[in-house]
């Protein structure tokens, strides 16, 4: 994790791009400060004259009046404007930023956060940043320049006046800041929690056909309120921190006024100051008081929005995947190669253990073996989702380290063991495989994918909306609409995982169907289940332990095989009696 | 609800969305009575420090410190209310999220299946944190300026009857001006709103399919969306700063006139005699409250109807009703509706669904006859289904199945043929159009869903497994199961083995959506959870797909083991399952087509037999 400061520093990096911006706000924030005080001045001038009688030419403040008028409110207007536009400019930046990282970040950290924390670090915390940024950030600039003007102007009406006023502040205000410090850890354990609890329960609306086949909703329930509990705790532990910190922020602005006001009047009393300075005085008061009532709830929700700041720009300091320069690949060296390669998602689980295989131009390479045994993640690691911890494992003869990701990616048509649809149209989830794909070639990959058919006859056919997950689609057309991606992609190297699992018989064929046409003068590299694709297969290679254990075509390793034979005969347990 | 009037009955439901929240209230109204005496204290505070001075009177000076005590403790009191009003603000959501998800967990899978799961998160979370933002902001913006600004206006008027009236006039203008200019702000957040939420499903959809955004470069559009929807948010936020702006402005320009002009005719009227200066000074610092008031008695109105609208959203899940789940025959819905027991019944009593189900029956007529037949039968027995999601297309027309107890039947035909729905049906996730559903002798509209699911296991498709340990998700199968169970469980599903290869063995944690585990390991996990169940009927929804050839047969013995005994009903695609049971039934377009044992059917060369032929490689 990243220390406060260097998050400051990066902040900063934002902040820097507008640094225009933010000075004009700063300088229209002294300004209108400064014409607040120019007011009670003109004020005290006009007192005090009457007072000695001398009373100065009305002509005069009006015109004074009229000249202080239109600078505050320009100062007002530009203020406003400018810290909306910084804080505006700021935070579209920091998303679209986000949202380009997060696209990029490595898959490790993408499956041990859970997609709850990073929808709320980008939702929830983005707004309590952005509601800080558009509320309470220009106050936050303004406020002490008018402080200091305040002071200032105190100090030349009455220096002792402005002792008083100042003292019990800063008696109280360091009790006050030491609580904003726990507070804040506060807050971001607090917001910390809560993003747990959303995941909590989105896993349990995810889960609702089990919760309700099992009858779990009484036991989450339970889960679910101990979290609200735990979570209404923590807020009301916090808010006791806040109030104790609002305590002395109001006792230092509340006795700093009474004290101010008192000594005031007693100066007066005893001659030392004029009336006209007490009026000024008085009319600046209020408003300095507001000032300071208000720094305390504005320190308080900056915490907030700092804590919130923290969690987003922790997100974008996550690790991206790194990419290389290469753009191509050589053309005679084979298109998928593991020399030795190791790889656990879990230290001391293994998962690779010395993987070495080839996958030849142009053929089609089948993977087989038990399940856990590490075959799909062969093809994650070809995607460049992981890296492996030791070995090399090349594409077209140039180390996956070298390629520029995006490069190798677009010669990689992958289709997964659960294939995602989007929450988009059919035609539009399909167009995904190619940018900027007509009509006409989205209908002929869904054709090819033996799609089309079913797609046809939904009433709006390829406007049809993919649920969730596809949730109104069975498992057999998501995964022909996958496969009409991959068509529509038209890459060199096509990774098929499990791809013809939970299917039904019928569609089996029909997948089948399509997916020979595919691997037709492409590379295939395939986590095979279905004897049908291993025995199409130009070789086989037979995976145990994270190591490939024997190769050869199907005859080959029916003859010499040690392991193979025996995964035959499980695949043929079922499939003998069929042919 | 744009401009809709707002009626007692908004407003008491409004209310009901609070529980437990007389403290509250109470703290609510309480507050700007504080706010008023402060400032009141504070007001005659400088009016006796000023008149002290003016007259040179001490005994009038003294006299007014003791105000100060007074500002001075009502200041703290005001920061005890504070603290008091937000600890039942708190406790008032906590109680209010355990609503909100009490009633989710009543939902029939019905609302599971047609809403985004983004979306019911968003009303669980956001939406109801929204609520939040009422209690604590909007409804005291209501209340703080009706009571403050009363209160200011009346001691004003009382001090000095002309100079009130000239503030009251001032502020009424500042405010005017102020209004028309700040109109266009409340459609303008709305559409950031809107934005914003756009954005957040953008968020939700690129997470969830983030490889495929990776590997496809069509699938870059997603995050084009987001950053399209994040710029149009920006440039109406900008608009909105725009126009903030000339509030503020404007706001600037009257405040300083307000306060420079009184003090200017205070000063002249009080030099003329016709006013203690003291007053003058003490009106202006109530002038504050008076233009707080009328510059948000405005807006009182609009808070009070966004309170209302936001409260909708959490109501769109409140008012969801429970629709019946079991086999019977599909209620109206208007029945269930006008349960008010049922509806608002605490959030803790999940249970409550049956009762307005068996209540509202009336088919006892049709029961009765089928009594009979489900009587001699202790297995399941669907007769003559009819069934639809959305009432218009059949998923399912007419079937028929019967499966004697301890025997094993398969469903096999196209996807999409209405399989699934059929188990889904059993576990009364559903309630049919019409037709019956016996189980384990008894009617289904006989069972609560728990009784009915009790005596199920259930293994889906997508073998789900929770965000917490191996162990507690083979215990989600009967909870209250030993540890010495879990493992037995594990071990008859031939789990048990590479559980124990983890460092952490059955502690280990399971990723979102079980992603560190293979599917074959899930799976076995999920077998696991069924056979500690240990339910007479079993139904298995395409179970043994996605597993390697060496688990599938670990799993198919698992399996075996498990069906032992027990009344099956399998989705079946392996015809090494098909072949193994005891009748298969072949579904077509929600029909029964064809039905009888493996060879039979092959023999008969129908649809099966053309299923079979496919499948033989």
């Amino acid at each position: 994790m990243k220390t406060e400061k260097e998050i400051l520093a990066q902040v900063t990096g934002y902040v820097g791009k507008h640094i225009k911006l933010i000075l004009l706000a700063l300088a229209a924030g002294a300004m209108c400060a400064v014409c607040s005080v120019a007011g009670s001045e003109l004020l005290k001038r006009v007192v005090d004259g009457l007072e000695a009688g001398t009373m100065a030419d009305i002509g005069y403040i009006v015109l004074a009046c009229i000249g202080i008028l239109a600078a505050g409110a320009g100062a007002a207007w530009l203020t406003r404007y400018a810290s909306g536009s910084v804080a505006t400019k700021m935070l579209r930046e920091v998303k679209d930023d986000a949202v380009a990282h997060i696209t990029g970040m490595t898959e490790e950290y993408l499956s041990k956060n859970r997609s709850g924390d990073i929808l709320s670090r980008l939702s929830d915390d983005v707004n309590k940043v952005s509601s800080f940024v558009q509320d309470d950030l220009i106050l936050i600039i303004r406020n002490p320049f008018l402080l200091v003007f305040y002071l200032v102007y105190l100090l030349y009406l009455n220096p002792v006046l402005f002792l008083i006023s100042i003292v019990p502040t800063l008696i109280c205000l360091p009790f006050g800041a030491s609580l904003t410090t726990k507070f804040k850890a506060g807050s971001r354990a607090y917001m910390q929690y809560s993003a747990e609890v959303i995941s909590d329960s989105a896993d349990m609306i995810g889960g609702m056909e089990i919760v309700k086949g099992y009858s779990l909703q009484e036991t989450l329930f339970g889960k679910y309120r101990n979290s609200v509990w735990k979570m209404t705790d923590m807020a009301v532990h916090n808010d006791q921190n806040q109030y104790k910190g609002r305590v002395f922020f109001i006792l230092s602005g509340t006795l700093s006024s009474i004290l101010c006001l008192a000594a005031g009047g007693w100066f007066c009393l005893r001659g030392k100051m004029t009336i006209g300075a007490l009026v000024a005085f008085f009319s600046l008061l209020p408003q300095m008081v507001e000032v300071v009532n208000d720094m305390a709830s504005r320190i308080f929700n900056s915490k907030v929005a700092l804590a919130a700041a923290e969690r987003v720009f922790e997100l974008l300091n996550t690790p991206v995947e790194p990419t290389g320069i290469q753009e191509s690949g050589r053309e005679d060296a084979p298109a998928i190669e593991f020399q030795n390669v190791s790889f656990a998602y879990e230290e001391g689980v293994p998962v690779l253990d010395g993987m070495s295989l080839e996958v030849p131009r142009g053929k089609t390479v089948a993977v087989v073996g038990a399940s856990g045994g590490g075959k799909s993640t062969l093809l994650r690691l070809v995607c460049g989702f992981y890296r492996p911890q030791s070995g090399k494992i090349l594409i077209e003869g140039v180390a996956l380290e070298d390629w520029n990701l995006e490069a190798v990616r677009a010669r990689i048509s992958y289709v997964s063991q659960h294939s995602y649809l989007f929450p988009v149209s059919v035609g539009e989830n399909i167009a995904m495989g190619k940018r900027g794909a007509e009509e006409a070639e989205i209908r002929r990959a869904a054709e090819m994918a033996n799609a089309a058919g079913f797609i046809e006859e939904f009433p709006q056919k390829y406007d049809t909306l993919a649920g969730e997950r596809g949730a109104r689609l069975s498992g057999g057309q998501i995964q022909r609409i996958a496969i009409a991606r991959a068509i529509l992609k038209d890459a060199p190297i096509l990774l098929l995982d499990e791809a013809t699992s939970a299917l039904d018989v019928q569609a089996e064929a029909d997948v089948q169907k399509a997916l020979d046409g595919l691997a037709k003068g492409r590379t295939t590299f395939v986590v095979a289940h279905r004897l049908s694709t291993i025995k199409n297969a130009d070789y086989i290679v037979v995976v145990e332990h994270g190591r490939a254990v024997e190769g050869g075509t199907h005859e080959e390793l029916l003859e010499h095989g040690r392991v193979y034979p025996k995964l035959y005969s499980g695949y043929c347990a079922h499939a003998e009696k069929e042919s | 609800m744009k401009q809709e009037r707002i009626t007692v009955v908004h407003l008491k439901k409004y209310f009901s969305l609070f529980e437990k929240a007389g403290l509250y209230w109470c703290c609510l109204l309480l507050i700007p009575c504080i706010e008023v005496m402060i400032s009141a204290a504070n007001a005659l505070f400088y009016q006796k420090i000023i008149n002290a001075v003016t007259a040179s009177d001490m005994r009038l000076f003294y006299r007014a410190l003791r105000l100060a005590a007074v500002v001075l403790a009502v200041s703290m009191a005001r920061v005890l209310v504070t603290y008091l009003y937000m600890y039942q603000i708190r406790q008032i959501m906590a109680r209010l999220r355990l609503r909100v998800m009490g009633h989710l967990f009543r939902l029939p899978l019905s609302y599971f299946e047609g809403h985004h799961t983004a979306d019911s998160i968003q009303k669980l979370c956001f939406h109801v944190e929204d609520i939040k933002n009422s209690l604590a902001n909007r409804h005291s913006r209501v209340i703080q300026p009706i009571i403050m600004g009363g209160a200011a206006i009346v001691i004003i008027l009382a001090l000095d009857f002309r100079i009130g009236l000239l503030v009251l006039v001032l502020s009424l203008v500042s405010v005017r001006i102020n209004m028309v200019l700040s109109a266009p702000l409340r459609g303008m957040a709305v559409t950031i709103q809107k934005f914003f939420t756009a954005c957040t499903i953008c968020l939700t959809d690129i997470l969830a399919g983030i490889d495929v955004v990776k590997m496809f470069p069509g699938a870059r559009g997603m995050v084009e969306k987001y950053t399209d929807a994040n710029e149009k948010m920006a440039v109406s936020t900008m608009k909105r700063f725009r126009r903030m702006s000339d509030v503020m402005a404007v706001e600037w320009a009257s405040g300083f006139l307000c306060n420079i002009v009184i003090l200017l005719i205070g000063v002249f009227m009080s030099f003329a005699g016709l006013v203690d200066f003291g007053t003058v000074v003490a009106i202006l610092s109530l002038q504050g409250m008076v233009a707080f008031f009328l510059s948000n008695i405005g807006s009182a109105w609009g808070c009070l109807i966004d309170c209302l609208v936001l409260s909708d959203r959490v109501f769109e899940i409140l008012d969801e009703p429970f629709q019946p789940e079991l086999g019977c025959v599909r209620l109206k819905s208007v029945h269930v509706q006008s349960e008010p027991d049922c509806v608002q019944s605490e959030p803790d009593c999940v249970q409550s669904e049956p009762d307005c189900v068996r209540s509202e029956s009336g088919q006892t007529d049709d029961a009765e006859m089928n009594r009979g037949l489900c009587d001699k039968d202790g297995g399941i027995l669907i007769n003559n289904a009819v069934f639809s999601y959305d009432g218009s297309e059949k998923v399912l027309d007419g079937v028929d199945i019967v499966v004697d107890e301890g025997k094993m039947a398969a469903l096999v035909g196209e996807s999409g043929g209405g399989k699934s729905t059929i188990v889904k049906l059993l576990l009364g996730f559903y309630s049919l159009d019409s037709g019956n559903i016996g189980v384990l002798g008894k009617q289904m509209s006989d069972y609560t869903p728990e009784q009915l699911r009790e005596n199920i296991a259930y293994v889906p498709q997508d073998a789900y497994l929770f965000t917490t340990s191996i162990k507690e998700n083979i215990r989600y199968g009967r909870l209250g199961a030993s540890d010495e169970e879990v493992v037995e469980a594990a071990r008859r599903a031939y789990a048990h083995d590479f559980i124990m290869s983890f460092p952490n063995g059955y502690d280990t944690m399971v990723g979102e959506r079980g992603e560190s585990l293979s599917g074959g390991q899930r799976q076995r996990i999920a077998i696991a959870r069924a056979f500690i169940r240990n339910a007479p009927i079993l139904l298995l929804d395409e179970a043994t797909s996605a597993l390697d050839s060496e688990s599938e047969q670990l799993v198919q013995k698992g399996i075996e083991d498990l069906m032992g005994g027990r009344t099956t009903l399998v989705v079946a695609h392996r015809l090494s399952t098909i072949e193994k049971a005891d009748m298969i039934y072949v579904i077509e377009n929600g029909k029964i087509c064809e039905k009888g044992k493996h060879a039979e059917l092959v023999e008969r060369g129908g649809v099966y037999g053309r299923l079979a032929a496919l499948s033989g490689r």
